[in-house]
């Protein structure tokens, strides 16, 4: 079958006064039609970029510099502005991380939502109307044809995440990229949006890209593969067994173990990974995660590695990978 | 939306009240006074000087002066008559406020029509060569005095090109024509909106370009929305908020703006009646004007109020 979309070596650079940001550097990676991707790392990985130059909406002074995203085997980078808010909102729809913010403050919630289908689809203003509060009856909006009219002030924050999703799902996009939806609410509706949007991707049998540091995130929505980014650039990429049990980089194997599993009891502690993420600007030489990293060692402080096949789909771009010292297993 | 306009309604009833007063006190209290003109270099009795005060009630005190007048405004609604012509003051007012409230509506007119889109053009070619020169011309703009610049306008387009007439409101003996009421309007008004113009379109660049920023221009932008269609939909409404606030709370501001331009382009207006009111201590006309134009005021203030619950959705008035 051939991939829905196809991301190859995509770069995107952002050219500041302070010189140049490297926010996506050589990024590849392929999902079929119905298959859900995860893309997982620390804040200023590149993540948001990468999901935003799919769509090409990095503003200045950022740019694509170099790459290819083929869709539907077109490809995307070098398409047509006209041809490309086709595509926008109506064959890649995107659910962004802050409601609130991502929310135009002076439009009711059905005039956004209908405003995509309007916009992409011939229909009359009134039946876009109509389609925009049965999205948003879908999305699970109680009353949803009183509550239509309401601002986005008005709504609770997953109620807007909601509204969100209606948004994104008004055109039947065939790939859904959703950027941290649930970060910016509380724990309890991060369980809710995350069904929701398990659900309306196997319902709709779209494609999802979802974007998180939250590794539990991706096994939550029952990811296909799972693509972990630092610094930019690719470290791991494979099927999510794989990831979860067999990580192979030490920085998947670090984010793992930072993560706190409350079946393992009081005893074990999870460990944070020591220093921060490094400068984008000024990338450390050699390996970008070599200063903190346990296993580092001197060809790591010279040589960026390359991403490579260790197993059949499974891609790590480490000189010395972890095939040995596999994670403990989890349940 | 009804009940709060009653209420605002309402609210200045005490607002207008506490405005006379202030003025009534603040008038007498300047030197001088409407008999000066009698004491001044004339031989008049001190006796004829006391008979007029009298006769005015001006040698009562202060408070009964004032709710005297009070008590024929609110049970008669009568101003009392100009000390000088002894003509009514509503009926002066009367025949100057229309002129005012054109000379102030065509420069408001003016003000938006030019500041709104120097400003989103400035916004949006950020940097650019008419980015400079807009900035550059509100600088100027704003640090012209009206009165020399009324001036300047006078010998430039009436005296020098004799494009427009220097002053007044239509050819005299002229049947109504409104080209000629046009043609009037021209310079008083481009005169007294400049200083608007020039700032009105730097807080329209300045809010444009904090909400071009925003985070739903992105998400307008992933809904494959158009440049122009994003400009015009979602930004713009979200920036004009801010501005109207200034908008409105600028409006007496082109009152007090017009009082000036009035009388250099010998607009018959409230403001040139006022100015010569003022010159002349003329109590019951000051008065009768500052009432009428505080009202005025107060009026165009709820006006912006409602502009601006119209178009932020976040200010419902209930």
């Amino acid at each position: 079958m051939q991939p829905l979309i196809e991301v190859d070596n995509l770069k995107t650079y952002f050219f500041l006064n302070e010189g140049i940001l490297k926010a996506v550097d050589g990024v590849s990676f392929s999902l079929k039609k119905g298959e859900v991707l995860g893309i997982v790392g620390e804040s200023g990985c590149g993540k948001t970029v990468t999901a935003l130059s799919i769509l090409r909406l990095v503003s200045p002074p950022g740019q694509i510099v170099q790459g290819k995203v083929l869709f539907k085997g077109t490809d995307l980078i070098t398409l047509k502005e006209e041809e490309m808010r086709k595509i926008r909102g109506n064959r890649i729809a995107m659910i962004f991380q802050d409601p609130m913010t991502f929310l135009n403050p002076s439009f009711n919630i059905v005039n956004q939502v209908s405003e995509v289908i309007l916009l992409h689809q011939n229909v009359s203003k009134k039946e876009a109307f109509e389609k925009g509060v049965n999205l948003l009856e879908k999305v699970g909006i109680p009353r949803a044809r009183e509550r239509a009219f309401n601002y986005p002030h008005q709504l609770s924050g997953g109620m807007r995440q909601r509204v969100m999703i209606a948004m994104a799902l008004s055109c039947q996009p065939d790939l859904l990229l959703a950027d941290e939806p649930t970060t910016a609410l509380d724990v309890t509706i991060q369980a809710q949006i995350l069904d929701l949007i398990k659900e309306i991707q196997k319902e709709t049998h779209s494609s999802l890209i979802l974007i998180t540091h939250n590794l539990g995130l991706v096994a939550g929505v029952s990811s296909n593969y799972v693509m972990v980014m630092y610094a930019g650039r690719t470290v791991e990429y494979g099927r999510i067994e794989q990831i979860f049990y067999h990580s192979a980089h030490p920085y998947t194997f670090s984010l793992l173990k930072a993560f706190p599993h409350l079946d393992q009891g009081s005893k074990v502690k999870f460990k944070p990974i020591k220093g921060l993420p490094p400068n984008l600007i000024n990338l450390p030489e050699g390996c970008s995660f070599n200063p903190r990293c346990e296993w580092a060692r001197k060809k790591c402080l010279k040589l960026a590695p390359k991403l490579v096949e260790i197993f059949p789909e499974h891609l790590v771009a480490c000189h010395f990978p972890l095939l040995r010292s596999r994670p403990s297993s989890r349940s | 939306m009804g009940f709060y306009l009653k209420r605002r309604l309402l609210q200045t009833i005490p607002l207008l009240l506490i405005i006379a007063i202030l003025c009534f006190i603040l008038i007498h209290q300047t030197p001088g006074g409407p008999l000066s003109v009698y004491t001044f270099g004339r031989k008049i009795a001190p006796r004829d000087i006391e008979r007029i005060k009298d006769s005015l009630g001006l040698n009562k005190p202060l408070y009964w002066q004032f709710f005297y007048w009070l008590r024929q405004v609110v049970f008669y609604g009568d101003l009392g008559y100009s000390y000088v012509t002894w003509q009514p003051v509503s009926k002066l007012i009367w025949e100057r406020l229309p002129n005012t409230v054109i000379l102030m509506f065509s420069a408001l007119f003016l003000s938006i029509l030019f500041a709104f889109p120097i400003g989103i053009f400035s916004a949006l070619k950020k940097y650019s060569l008419f980015d400079y020169v807009a900035t550059t011309f509100s600088f100027i703009g704003y640090s012209i005095p009206i009165f020399w610049l009324g001036l300047m306008a006078q010998l430039v387009f009436s005296v020098k090109l004799g494009l427009l007439p220097s002053g007044g409101v239509r050819t005299p003996g002229l049947p109504f024509n409104l080209l000629d009421r046009i043609k009037y309007l021209v310079l008083p008004s481009f005169v007294l909106a400049l200083t608007f113009i020039a700032s009105w379109s730097r807080y329209m660049r300045a809010s444009l370009l904090g909400k071009l920023r925003e985070n739903y221009v992105i998400t307008a932008r992933a809904k494959g929305l158009s440049e122009v269609a994003i400009l015009f939909k979602h930004v713009l409404r979200n920036a004009l908020i801010p501005v109207v606030t200034i908008v409105g709370l600028q409006l007496p501001l082109i009152f007090s703006g017009a009082v000036i331009t009035e009388t250099i382009f010998a607009w018959p207006g409230i403001g040139r009646l006022l100015f010569h009111a003022l010159l002349r201590r003329d109590y019951p006309l000051i008065q009768g004007i500052l009432l009428i134009s505080s009202l005025v005021v107060i009026l165009s203030n709820l006006l912006a109020d409602i502009a601006y619950a119209y178009i932020n959705p976040r200010i419902r008035y209930e």
